[in-house]
């Protein structure tokens, strides 16, 4: 286990030690977090004035687009992270670095698990890092939050980062080229925040769209976090509305994932998010075992 | 026992033979130079012999192991280098000495040990990626070190240095083979590094083309020679011509070959009246690589 460690710890190292990466994957979330405030925010809560006929004050309908969308970038922080810290794989295979680590007692397997807990590792810092960032913007806007809720949105980083490292090592683990793996990382990083609904709700797709966004781990773990992140806020600007559309405005929102007719509850979803990152585990140890 | 046993080794790249049926052995504690112009096949074997790569057939024993099964009791000094830029010299071969196993003061000692063994210590705590080529092939030695190997292989280690860093570095690998019995597996193309080598094996478009101690490849492929700069150049030719001696000339400078050196005192006594100036000349391993290899040879 200690010359896994060993590994996990210099992989990690060699990113973080990298300023400038870290400060553009920081930046990559800080942007996503100012986009939204500069551009979306006016557009998500003029449509949902007019859904909700004057009964809410703008401000609290404003409260509650903001925590819907943190919890929602929350969820993805892990995900677009996670290519900083492959990187290093990639540019170690490109380079022929890996020969060297190869003549090690480490096994093949040993190493491509480093490989995922350092991404892990690096995704998870990540994403407390934009935790902090968005409880502390949410709290200092007044945005009524449980206690609760937020535990419950720290613990759903540690899935959320792991799922996010074994799938994106499993897309990225054959990848032979830097141009290659940072044209991936690109397009990653902006189709994620559209499939998982994160910037428009997942309702207001194509049913196209709303099936394979639903089919990202990503959109279920978003959906935990808007449950556990925006719940009260949502109430309160449902206040007096007919149950209809208050199930309707939750299915819309992302708040619960309907998939090929099946209603997942949020324990499904938990079970979902397993079964899909242990199915691309399973692809990665083919894949690795072929090479 | 052979530190590496090889024999009739095959590989190829699609329709490229690379290595064709080669089969040398190294012995235990030798310097052996495995010398070759670029693409002649010695990547593919050193590759093969640490278990990088597969060979198509023929076998491969490691200290009578599969390569598989020896990768810890070799240490290898790749062309390139393998360490990160980011971390220090001693985190760099910390790092690498856990993932052989090694932990707590086993493995402090056998860091400071190689530092100290590759005279590392003075630049063991800058960043690798600041260091002068010299200093980064030091600690590349470190690190091939660090887990105790019974053997190091280095592949073109001076590629691209400058001759201060080539010498002294040539200097701590003779030690390491000297004084701690070290096997010392050595590819390059510059045949006067192969000089102090026990052993040398020539390959040159993936067959060994010859192979001895490095005075057996002198006197078998050396010629010392003469060289000659007449008073009139026309008369000389002549003379050289009837008395049947092969010679080459160029802008009336005439080289004669001789068996030795001392051959051409004899020699240059019957020339004498002819002269102008002579120059005698030895052989060089380096002409002797060249003639080996047919003329290949760049750098």
């Amino acid at each position: 286990m200690n010359d896994i460690l060993a590994l996990v710890k210099r992989n990690c190292l060699c990113y973080f030690r990298d300023r400038a990466s870290v400060f553009f994957s920081l930046l990559g979330v800080l942007i996503v977090i100012l986009l939204y405030l500069i551009f979306l925010k006016d557009m998500l809560v003029d449509s949902f004035m007019n859904e909700i006929s004057g009964m809410v004050t703008r401000e609290s309908v404003k409260e509650y687009v903001d925590a819907w969308v943190m919890a929602g970038i929350l969820a993805i922080v892990s995900v677009t992270t996670s290519a900083g810290s492959l990187q290093t794989m990639i540019s170690d295979r490109v380079s022929g670095k890996d020969r060297d680590t190869m003549m090690t007692s480490l096994s093949p397997a040993k190493i491509s698990a480093a490989c995922v807990l350092s991404t892990f590792l690096v995704g998870q810092i990540m994403s407390l890092i934009a935790f902090v960032i968005a409880i502390g913007y949410l709290a200092m806007t007044g945005c009524e939050m449980s206690g609760t809720g937020i535990a419950q949105t720290l613990l759903l980083t540690v899935p959320a980062s792991l799922s996010g490292a074994i799938i994106v090592y499993t897309l990225t683990c054959r990848m032979r080229s830097e141009g290659a793996f940072s044209g991936f990382s690109t397009v990653l990083g902006v189709l994620i925040g559209f499939l998982t609904g994160i910037y428009m709700p997942l309702g207001t797709m194509s049913d196209g769209m709303q099936t394979i966004g639903s089919m990202m781990p990503a959109t279920h773990i978003a959906a935990l976090m808007r449950q556990a992140l925006s719940t009260e806020a949502f109430n309160k600007i449902m206040i007096g509305a007919p149950p209809e559309t208050y199930d309707e405005i939750w299915y819309t929102m992302g708040y619960q994932i309907k998939l090929f007719g099946m209603e997942f509850s949020p324990l499904m979803s938990v079970l979902y998010v397993i079964i899909v990152t242990a199915v691309f585990f399973g692809i990665a140890v083919v894949l690795n075992k072929r090479k | 026992m052979s530190a590496v046993s090889v024999r009739e080794l095959r590989k190829s790249y699609g329709d490229f033979e690379a290595v064709k049926g080669i089969s040398f052995d190294v012995k235990e504690g030798s310097f052996f130079a495995f010398l070759g112009p670029n693409g002649a096949g010695k990547s593919t074997t050193i590759s093969i012999l640490c278990s990088l790569l597969d060979n198509d057939s023929g076998t491969v024993e490691v200290f009578g192991k599969d390569p598989k099964d020896a990768r810890t009791e070799v240490g290898v000094v790749f062309q390139d280098h393998m360490l990160d830029d980011k971390l220090t010299v001693r985190e760099n071969i910390a790092f690498r000495g856990s993932m052989y196993g090694l932990t707590g003061q086993e493995l402090k000692d056998a860091v400071d040990k190689v530092i100290q063994l590759t005279d590392a210590t003075e630049f063991a705590d800058r960043k690798y990626g600041k260091l002068s080529g010299g200093q980064k092939r030091r600690a590349d030695i470190a690190r091939a070190l660090v887990h105790g190997p019974k053997m190091i292989i280095l592949d073109e280690p001076t590629a691209g240095l400058d001759p201060q860093s080539r010498t002294s570095l040539w200097r701590t690998v003779l030690n390491l083979n000297r004084e701690t019995g070290l096997t010392v597996f050595l590819t390059t193309h510059y045949m006067e590094e192969a000089t102090d080598a026990d052993d040398i094996v020539i390959i040159d478009h993936g067959e060994i083309v010859a192979q001895g101690r490095s005075e057996e490849l002198k006197e078998k492929y050396c010629t010392d020679y003469i060289k000659a700069y007449p008073k009139d150049a026309e008369s000389f030719s002549k003379i050289l011509e009837e008395k049947g001696l092969e010679y080459t000339s160029d802008k009336g400078v005439f080289t004669i070959p001789v068996k030795t050196t001392k051959d051409s005192l004899s020699l240059l006594n019957e020339l004498n009246e002819y002269l102008e100036s002579f120059e005698v000349k030895m052989g060089t391993l380096d002409e002797a690589f060249i003639k080996i290899t047919g003329g290949e040879y760049d750098e």
